[in-house]
């Protein structure tokens, strides 16, 4: 089945307020309430980035030219001359792109005739003005030069020219990159622009020494780079304190408009898609070697990034490699829940599919929750007034979360394990008689014991203790299995009752005796 | 009738479960109410733990609508090695 490539909701502001979720799924874009597609065509079934900016949805998927949908449907607007990326973002009063290439027609190509990309510089639109979009960059294979002249220009043997230095935006000062074509002018350090002539026409701020037609080139001054030629290349973008966050793999950056900073000592992320914003925080993935302990979910606070994660390390490091460019996480209120697929530590006993690692940042809590589906995009939309998340699947379907008490259709499997208790210190052996539970709404829910230390090995089976039956439950500790240093308990349903279940006390009874190991 | 307890029966109380998931220390390292696992957990009530809510699909599964287009490309890519000098005003600093 195909993976869902990319979710977004568009609400359009005022007017007659249209509201969709748009889906990229195979080669096209689907209105998935509906249940039918634009029609558009796309070339690649690479990941489908949205932004939602000037009321419209952006996209961008480093293969198909750029597009904009207006809330009926999609065209060039706004994007007629912009590169290709697999990043977006909008902040403030720009967009910005990241990792590019150029669109055709006309991309230019290196002295090596290969196709150019930009893995660690970012570019980004002008000013919104006078109901227009540029980008201030140009392209092509057409360009012309004349000898002892500045000037430059793009030309054609028939048919319309697609450049226009003028309507995108080239602004006096911009570099003229020639990329390919006479091998003096390729060598040349750039040209700066001081004049536009027309919209096919540039001069220079000094004179070309040849006349050469045919030239590849690029035009521009709108973009920055990041570490360029670092090894490492941008995975990302993302938002924290009204700056623009800049991740590569292994370094992150917040850039304000003006200047570039490195977060110091922070890594970037690995899967764009790991981003998500909850309150100051902006919690991503990384992973690189489990052997450094770097590996895990960090949380950037708009001054440092920190591993967050430490406290489930064991379940990390069980998250293959291959796995790291697949992390897909969401937002349900105040939880980050990222969903990492399987997750497999022999050593510790430790094996799970489809695991999502759910983290509530309203009180710093962890949980390992196997879902029935594959993530591989999310997307926000407010819909009837409500903001909601949706996640898409690898098998073509896109689900509202969090909602219901099933994962579509399927019972929910739910467990607790408390911990090794100790209750007179870990020395002291204790003949257990009775537990009790306190719980609400909880019929049902299995409940089992391990005992640690008896006195010298640890029970490598749960025992039942039974089911709760009501809202104060006790339970006998057999006397065959009932002496032990430690005791250990386990809660454990499958289904799909209403969650409005608690478990809230346990109580043990015991009586010490004396022991010894051996 | 309740039964009473042993006058050598002792007696513990776990009533604060909310610390979530912690794994990475030995268990005598590890705080009170923290939990060796917790799956599809809630921790909204403080102090207890719930069961998380699921997840339910919107619209019908999606279709695809469009034959793929046939174009491909035969150039091959190659990373940018420009090193010359910008206009850009951005600076990049270490933090």
């Amino acid at each position: 089945m195909p993976n869902v490539l990319g979710l977004i909701g568009y609400n359009q502001s005022g007017g007659s307020a249209t509201n969709k979720l748009l889906a990229g799924f195979v080669n096209d874009i689907v209105d998935v309430t509906a249940g039918t597609g634009f029609g558009l065509a796309i070339s690649s079934t690479n990941d489908i980035e949205f932004a939602a900016w000037l009321d419209r949805i952006f996209m961008q998927n480093y293969s198909t030219s750029p597009k904009t949908f207006n809330g009926t449907v999609w065209s060039r607007e706004y994007v007629g001359r912009t590169l290709l990326s697999k990043y977006l973002y909008p902040l403030k009063s720009r967009m910005y792109l990241a990792y590019c290439s150029f669109d055709s027609p006309q991309a230019p190509l290196d002295t090596g005739s290969n196709a150019i990309t930009f893995p660690s510089r970012i570019f980004y639109s002008d000013l919104f003005q006078g109901n227009t979009l540029t980008w201030g960059i140009e392209w092509g294979r057409n360009g012309s030069t004349i000898s002892n002249t500045s000037i430059f220009e793009v030309t054609t043997t028939g048919g319309t020219l697609v450049q226009d230095f003028q309507a995108t935006g080239i602004k006096i000062g911009d570099p003229l990159f020639i990329t390919n074509g006479n091998a003096q002018l390729t060598s040349d350090k750039p040209y700066f622009v001081t004049s536009i002539v027309s919209p096919y026409r540039l001069l220079v701020d000094r004179l070309f020494p040849v006349t050469a037609t045919g030239q590849h080139f690029w035009v521009g001054s709108n973009w920055l780079d990041v570490s360029t030629d670092d090894g490492d290349y941008l995975t990302g973008l993302g938002e924290n304190d009204d700056k623009l966050l800049v991740f590569k793999q292994f370094s992150l950056y917040r850039y304000n408009q003006v200047s570039l900073q490195k977060v110091k000592d922070a890594p970037g992320t690995t899967y764009s898609r790991s981003v998500v914003n909850i309150g100051d925080l902006t919690l991503y993935f990384h992973g690189s070697n489990i052997n450094t302990r770097k590996t895990g979910f960090y949380a950037y606070n708009g001054g440092k990034s920190s591993l967050i994660s430490r406290g489930i390390q064991p379940y990390i490091d069980g998250i293959a490699a291959s796995g790291y460019r697949s992390i897909v996480a969401w937002r349900e209120g105040t939880k980050y829940r990222g969903y990492v697929g399987t997750i497999t530590n022999t050593p510790r006993n430790i094996s799970v599919t489809n695991g999502v690692c759910t983290l509530d940042t309203a009180g710093g809590q962890w949980s390992i929750d196997p879902i029935t589906d594959t993530v591989t995009a999310r997307g926000k939309w407010v819909q009837s007034s409500a903001e909601k998340w949706f996640i898409g699947t690898n098998d073509n379907q896109v689900m509202e979360t969090a909602s219901g008490n099933s994962h579509n259709g399927t019972d929910i499997s739910w467990a607790l394990e408390k911990g090794v208790k100790y209750p007179s210190t870990s020395s002291v052996a204790n003949t257990y008689t009775r537990v009790q539970v306190t719980s609400r709404d909880a019929k049902g829910v299995q409940v089992l014991y391990k005992l640690i230390g008896t006195p010298a090995d640890d029970d490598d089976q749960w025992t039942g203790l039974g089911e709760i039956q009501h809202n104060q439950q006790e339970f006998n500790v057999p006397i065959d299995n009932n002496y032990g240093r430690g005791i250990n308990f386990r809660f454990a349903e499958r289904g799909q009752r209403a969650n409005v279940m608690q478990i809230q006390k346990i109580v043990g009874f015991y009586i010490p005796q004396t022991s010894k190991i051996l | 009738m309740a039964e009473s307890t042993s006058s050598n029966e002792q007696v513990f109380e776990i009533d604060d479960l909310s610390g979530g998931m912690q794994v990475t220390t030995t268990p005598f390292q590890k705080k009170e109410n923290e939990l060796d696992y917790a799956e599809n957990a809630d921790y909204g009530e403080v102090g207890g733990v719930g069961k998380a809510l699921g997840y339910a699909q919107s619209g019908s599964d999606l279709t695809s609508t469009t034959s793929t287009s046939t174009s491909t490309s035969t150039t091959t890519t190659s990373t940018s090695t420009s090193s010359s000098t910008s206009t850009s005003t951005s600076t990049s600093t270490t933090a």
